[in-house]
């Protein structure tokens, strides 16, 4: 096990220098000149200044240097400052990176909740009013966009009964956590509503596959409990495919919903790399890109060892 | 690993995930200070933004600012709505000599910092400098402060002080190289900085420096919690001389549907051009509508350098605009929102020619046109854009199709890469779509000067020459005169195709009271008499 988890360890730590480089060289590619972007086009700016600025922040020197600088200062925990706002990055992950973990971490528990419970239930209960309600929501989920969904929530909750807050993370006046909370609410609800459908069907159509092994009718027939049969036996062998799905849930939300950030004015990680990639501030844009890909790097080594514990047959190989 | 076992670790993760969020919370409220909110409701003026919150506190000195910033921060003189007329603000009197060369200047010994340290001539003359120093600053500053004596040197960065600058007790004398007719007024508009705060910034990035994170200015108002991205608060500055405000606090939120929030009661006031926000605010009763006078112009600039023929030429550039049916494309896209303008300066402003050409739809006549100077119909014609909203798109479809209808091929597209650069420096385009948001309507004849723009344009000496005699012009009669001319050999040249100006409108609840009738280009600082302002529950 210990050679197992080295191994992962170090193809880890590898394909994130890969990364890193992959990252750092495509995004000097792009065309936009950051220094130039912040000069509104209806302004003139003195060429000096902007050049002077360009080679203060080091941006004339050769590319390869500009690499290997910034990934020594990254390893040595010095994120950079951000080229439009002048504020260290570390500052900048510290008010994004909370935000994105509560809209992230409240949307994966609801959704694995209701997604995985009411996929069992419609599996237990195949044919059923209650499964077939579940598919149909199961449907609407995945085919109505989350911004449409999003949008309805804030008229009937923020609008017509006026009992929630149409966006925004912190309003006037929040001046703790609980005063805030309620403004997570809905953003939470939006991302639950799209993720469920998937989780749903996953779950039901794998726990059906495992309800016909002759394992569980072994179960049946020794006398255990139906309850045991479903937690003990059921769920535990079906839980496989759909873990796969939930360990990779996590770095897509923590990368950020762009869209529902962008309709309930959330200050997540997606807003961060959008406008960080329109206004091509590199510092930010390599940053949170391996912040990103490191995040799904762990998901992936997560994954290795749950499934390397569960089965040694993995370990082995 | 035993369920349970497992149940405990995901239990834990979620748990840190939100106690993560909660510590957050803490943290800011270590960083920006409990707010605790004592204001009554009908104390408060929300404002609502489209643009959202920015990261950083914009400074004035790059964008003339809102409400939130022009309340926050004094400057010399207060401007009326025309931006012309200027009252005292920070200066108690003022003179200027008669040949306009110097500048005398009287600062009020009332001025206080919110931080208790008093407005000194010590920060006038350190602003004034630094505007000459700084990268991102509106080119208005610097083309007026660059001719105080000593300016030149100042901005080539062979001296750190204006030597056109002298200070005696509390008077400040300026000595200009030439005289600049709008050097008071655009006094008026450039806020006075805090030298003992900002002495030690970074010059080339003054604008990130951490004093933007919590700014303290020397206005009516101050900034009582920016949080980036979310929120800005303002509360009446404890420092402040003037007459009280009866406004106790100012709320500015990010608002995606400005409608909606308006119907609920949730903001009381919003300045916007946007066509689909001014038809669904139509149908709020609760609302005011104050269209606002705003020179906001989009015209065409054309990439009319030696190396970019055919449009070198000026009777090809004529025939573009001939070929275009700019009224019916403004009137469906804007639905009354907008004008059609033939120059740079719109009917109803000081120096409007009423001679000039109208350019009427006649897409047989540009097709002539092209023909008689020998137009290859098979170029492609590149037209480019930055804005991007949808009416601006689907004015740049509508503009193509038009020169498609007389047998042109265009290629649209936005600029890749920043449009700064593209437009004065890559010049891949033969048509760029492009904005002015203009203090006075010279600033339309100012983009023909500098540098920069004999790139696209090559020398344009005769335009520049009046530029300059008008900004030395003291009587309305001969400015007038001037803008007349240069609106006549703007329409001999056509390096800007002038399409139409947007109007701004400023919507403002029941609740709010006091607001002037006539309300002034709200990019721009003016005497708003913001003591009146009241809201009612």
């Amino acid at each position: 096990m210990q050679r197992f988890l080295v191994r992962k360890l170090l193809v880890l730590i590898l394909m994130a220098l890969a990364i890193s480089a992959l990252v750092f060289f495509s995004i000097r590619l792009s065309p936009v000149d950051p220094i130039s972007y912040l000069a509104d086009p209806d302004s003139a700016i003195s060429k000096d200044k902007l050049d002077e600025l360009r080679a203060a922040l080091g941006l004339n020197d050769p590319i390869i240097i500009q690499y290997f600088r910034w990934l020594f200062e990254v390893l040595r925990g010095n994120f950079g400052y951000s080229l439009m706002t002048g504020q260290p990055i570390a500052n900048i992950l510290a008010q994004r990176v909370p935000a994105t973990l509560e809209l992230a971490g409240l949307t994966f528990f609801l959704s694995t909740v209701i997604g995985v419970g009411v996929g069992l239930f419609s599996a237990i209960k195949p044919g059923r009013i209650f499964d077939s309600i579940s598919r149909i929501v199961a449907v609407i989920s995945i085919a109505v966009p989350e911004f449409f969904f999003g949008i309805i929530l804030i008229q009937l909750f923020a609008y017509q009964l006026g009992w929630l807050n149409p966006g925004g993370r912190e309003l006037p006046g929040d001046a703790t956590f609980w005063d805030r909370a309620p403004n997570v609410i809905l953003p939470v609800a939006t991302l639950a509503f799209g993720l469920v459908g998937a989780l749903i069907r996953y779950t039901r159509n794998s726990a059906l596959d495992v309800v016909n092994k002759d394992y569980i009718r072994t179960a049946r027939s020794k006398g255990v409990r139906e309850s045991q049969v479903y937690i003990g036996h059921v769920f535990r062998n079906s839980v496989g495919p759909v873990l796969v799905i939930l360990v990779f849930r996590i770095p897509l939300l923590i990368g950020g919903s762009v869209i529902v950030e962008a309709l309930f004015q959330w200050p997540g990680m997606g807003s961060l790399i959008v406008s960080s990639i329109t206004s091509s501030d590199y510092p930010v844009v390599m940053i949170t890109s391996m912040f990103v890909a490191v995040a799904i790097l762990v998901a992936s080594f997560m994954l290795d060892i749950f499934k390397a514990l569960a089965d040694p047959r993995v370990r082995m190989e | 690993m035993s369920t349970e076992r497992k149940g405990k670790i995901t239990s834990f993760v979620v748990g840190a995930a939100l106690l993560l969020g909660g510590c957050s919370a803490a943290v800011n409220d270590e960083v920006n200070g409990d707010v605790s909110d004592t204001s009554t409701p009908e104390e408060v003026l929300r404002i609502g933004q489209t643009s959202g919150i920015p990261e950083v506190y914009t400074t004035l000195w790059q964008e003339t600012g809102s409400l939130w910033q022009t309340l926050v921060f004094r400057s010399l003189f207060m401007p009326a709505a025309n931006l012309t007329d200027v009252t005292p603000d920070l200066a108690t009197a003022y003179s200027v000599s008669a040949d306009g060369l110097s500048v005398e200047i009287v600062l009020t010994e009332d001025g206080v910092w919110q931080d208790g340290t008093p407005v000194s001539v010590d920060d006038v003359v350190w602003s004034l400098t630094t505007a000459l120093k700084v990268t991102y600053i509106k080119s208005n500053y610097v083309g007026a402060f660059g001719k105080i004596v000593g300016g030149d040197a100042v901005i080539a960065g062979t001296e750190t002080e204006l030597s056109g600058i002298s200070v005696s007790g509390s008077t400040i004398n300026i000595e200009l190289t030439q005289p600049v007719n709008d050097f008071i007024p655009l006094l008026g508009q450039f806020a006075i900085y805090p030298k003992h705060l900002l002495e030690n910034a970074d010059l080339l990035q003054l604008q990130n420096d951490p004093f933007w994170l919590n700014p303290v200015g020397n206005g009516m108002f101050k900034v009582e919690k920016f949080e980036p991205t979310q929120y800005i608060t303002l509360a009446p500055s404890p420092t402040w001389t003037g007459v009280k405000p009866q406004i106790q606090r100012i709320e500015v939120t990010g608002t995606t549907d400005p409608v909606s929030d308006f119907e609920a009661g949730k903001i009381d006031y919003l300045i916007t051009n946007d066509v689909t926000i001014i038809d669904g605010l139509e149908s709020v009763d609760s609302v005011t509508k104050s269209p606002v006078n705003a020179l906001f112009l989009r015209y065409f600039m054309v990439n009319a350098n030696a190396d970019n023929a055919p449009f070198d030429n000026p009777k090809v550039r004529e025939a573009i605009i001939y070929a275009i049916d700019r009224a019916t494309i403004v009137e469906s896209l804007y639905r009354g929102a907008a004008t059609v303008v033939n120059s740079g300066i719109p009917a109803g402003y000081p120096g409007y020619w009423s001679g000039a050409e109208d350019y009427a739809f006649d897409p047989e006549l540009a097709k002539s046109m092209l023909e008689d100077e020998g137009f290859d119909f098979s170029r492609t014609i590149r037209l480019r854009y930055y804005y991007s909203d949808p009416t601006s798109k689907n004015f740049m479809t509508a503009i193509g199709q038009s020169l498609n209808d007389i047998g042109l091929t265009t290629d649209v597209q936005m600029f890749q890469g920043d449009a700064t650069t593209g437009i004065w420096t890559t010049r891949d385009y033969d048509l760029a779509y492009k904005g002015l948001s203009a203090y006075s309507p010279m600033e339309w004849y100012l983009e023909y000067t500098g540098t920069r723009a004999n790139a696209v344009w090559g020398d344009q000496s005769d335009i520049v020459d009046l530029v300059s005699t008008y900004s030395q012009s003291n009587t309305s009669s001969e400015q007038e005169s001037i803008l007349e001319d240069l609106q006549r050999l703007d329409q001999q040249k056509m390096l800007k195709l002038p399409l139409y100006q947007i109007g701004v409108f400023i919507y403002t609840s029941d609740r709010l009271n006091g607001v002037p009738a006539s309300l002034g280009n709200p990019w721009w600082r003016y005497d708003l008499a913001f003591e009146n302002w009241s809201v009612s529950k």
